[in-house]
């Protein structure tokens, strides 16, 4: 089985000039964990995921702590946020992720997103240009066929 | 893929049959068969019936809220998967289409739900994404209503940046989204006169007014002018020739629902295909007779399409 077959044929998008807080409601409204970045033609330039909006506003040393009960509040993490959320994406997203391709098999997709602990991938055509998207759900109900 | 089609305000279809409809009191349906959901919209539609006829489109729409991620989700698990979409999501909710169906008293009641606000930083964002996938494509069909928040004159736009992507433009529209469109000059034109037969202000009775506004909207630039006249016949005017369409005979028909989007898949495919304008006229009039003759938005694919070209006769009208 081939990606083609399987994946999501939504090529829903957001361009790198999009504001953080832009992509923030896309996801939301979108029941998505991350979106692929287009440029004008539609074609892949990168991916923003919520995570990238975490990492940015939740300071580094935080990531080493077993436990976070002693912070007093959440107040830093808002104000990282107020002061990126007007900015674009280009600044946050992930340039040069590997996209799947249309002919690419449902193992070497598999693969791919399980080694790279990815929860999604875009799918191109031949051109580059964004034909769909791959989430780790699609792998296993295609793999339940 | 090859053809886009533009939906900027996407309906979720319920219908319902009800037998004995009355207002004021409880109706219980217990048969989940009599109640059907599914995405509407002109432009879906379109992108509905050129997947039944084997062509691949990208669906282009703006969503809101719950039900437009039920929309969503319904357009991929109903199609199979089938159909590219892009949806830009805004904060209200897509709006719902209420049809009742009662076969005993044989009435049909319909409600037809406001749809989102968009505001212009969407819009600018939509535009930005119809550009983007105009760069992919050779056909864009336009049409259907516009969301409040967006001006009427948005089809006038479109139409022209299609122009200038060097894309055939097909504007399915009524009103005065319609008026703006003609004015830029789209390929082809399909006035949606089923509300009002009122055309660039002037109404529609005779053939002859028909012929002279197919004739106004072709000097304002359009190649092709197509006009439902009298349930059964097309008028079909290009800067060459004008013809009316017929249909031999009689059919039974169970469906005049979306049977003018059926039209323009039908017309797509001829194109798509090589085919001239007249013989993709053909192709879009037998579409929309094969729509007419099952239950729901099917047209029986390429051979249900085929099989009902032979009901189609063609006539040339002096003029």
């Amino acid at each position: 089985m081939k990606v083609k077959d399987f994946m999501e044929r939504d090529v829903t998008a957001v361009f790198s000039d999009e504001t953080v807080e832009e992509f923030i409601h896309a996801c939301v409204h979108q029941f998505r964990s991350g979106l692929p970045v287009v440029d004008s033609e539609m074609r892949v330039v990168g991916v923003m995921t919520e995570s990238d909006v975490m990492h940015a506003i939740i300071p580094s040393y935080m990531e080493m702590l077993h436990s976070t009960s002693f912070i007093p509040d959440t107040n830093i993490t808002k104000k990282r946020l107020e002061e990126i959320k007007n900015k674009h994406i280009s600044q946050y997203m992930r340039e040069n992720v590997e996209a799947l391709k249309t002919t690419d098999t449902l193992l070497s997709a598999a693969t791919l997103i399980i080694k790279k602990s990815h929860r999604f991938l875009p799918v191109v055509d031949e051109d580059g240009h964004l034909a769909g998207i791959v989430t780790r759900a699609l792998i296993l109900e295609a793999l339940l066929i | 893929m090859d053809v886009l089609t533009v939906t900027l305000n996407p309906a979720l279809d319920r219908l319902i049959e009800i037998d004995n409809l009355e207002i004021g009191t409880i109706h219980r349906i217990f048969e989940s068969e009599k109640t059907h959901i599914s995405p509407g919209g002109k432009g879906i539609n379109v992108s509905l019936y050129l997947d039944q006829l084997g062509i691949e489109s990208t669906a282009l729409g703006i969503l809101g809220g719950l039900t437009g991620r039920m929309f969503q989700v319904r357009m991929k698990r109903d199609f199979d998967n089938r159909i590219f979409t892009s949806f830009l999501y805004v904060k209200d909710e897509t709006r719902e289409n209420l049809t009742l169906v009662d076969r005993k008293s044989k009435t049909i009641t319909a409600l037809n739900l406001p749809g989102p606000k968009v505001d212009q930083r969407s819009f600018e964002l939509f535009m930005k994404k119809y550009v983007a996938l105009l760069s992919r494509v050779k056909i864009c069909e336009i049409g259907g209503t516009i969301p409040s928040g967006i001006s009427l004159e948005v089809y006038n736009k479109m139409v022209n940046m299609a122009k200038k992507a060097n894309v055939m433009t097909i504007v399915n529209a009524h009103g005065e989204p319609l008026s703006h469109a003609i004015e830029a000059g789209p390929d082809i034109v399909k006035p949606d006169i089923r509300g009002s037969k009122v055309v660039l202000g002037k109404t529609l009775n005779t053939l002859d007014d028909y012929v002279s506004s197919a004739k106004e909207i072709i000097d304002k630039g359009a190649r092709m002018v197509i006009y439902s006249f009298e349930v059964k016949n097309d008028l079909v005017v290009t800067p060459e020739w004008t013809y009316l369409f017929k249909m031999k005979g009689e059919i039974k028909r169970i469906n005049l629902m979306g049977t003018g989007d059926a039209y323009i898949a039908g017309l797509i495919y001829g194109i798509s295909n090589g085919k001239d304008f007249f013989e993709s006229v053909r192709y879009g009039m037998a579409a929309a007779i094969a729509d007419e003759l099952t239950e729901e938005k099917n047209i029986g694919g390429i051979d249900g399409m085929n099989a009902a070209m032979k009901l189609i006769e063609m006539e040339r009208v002096l003029s």
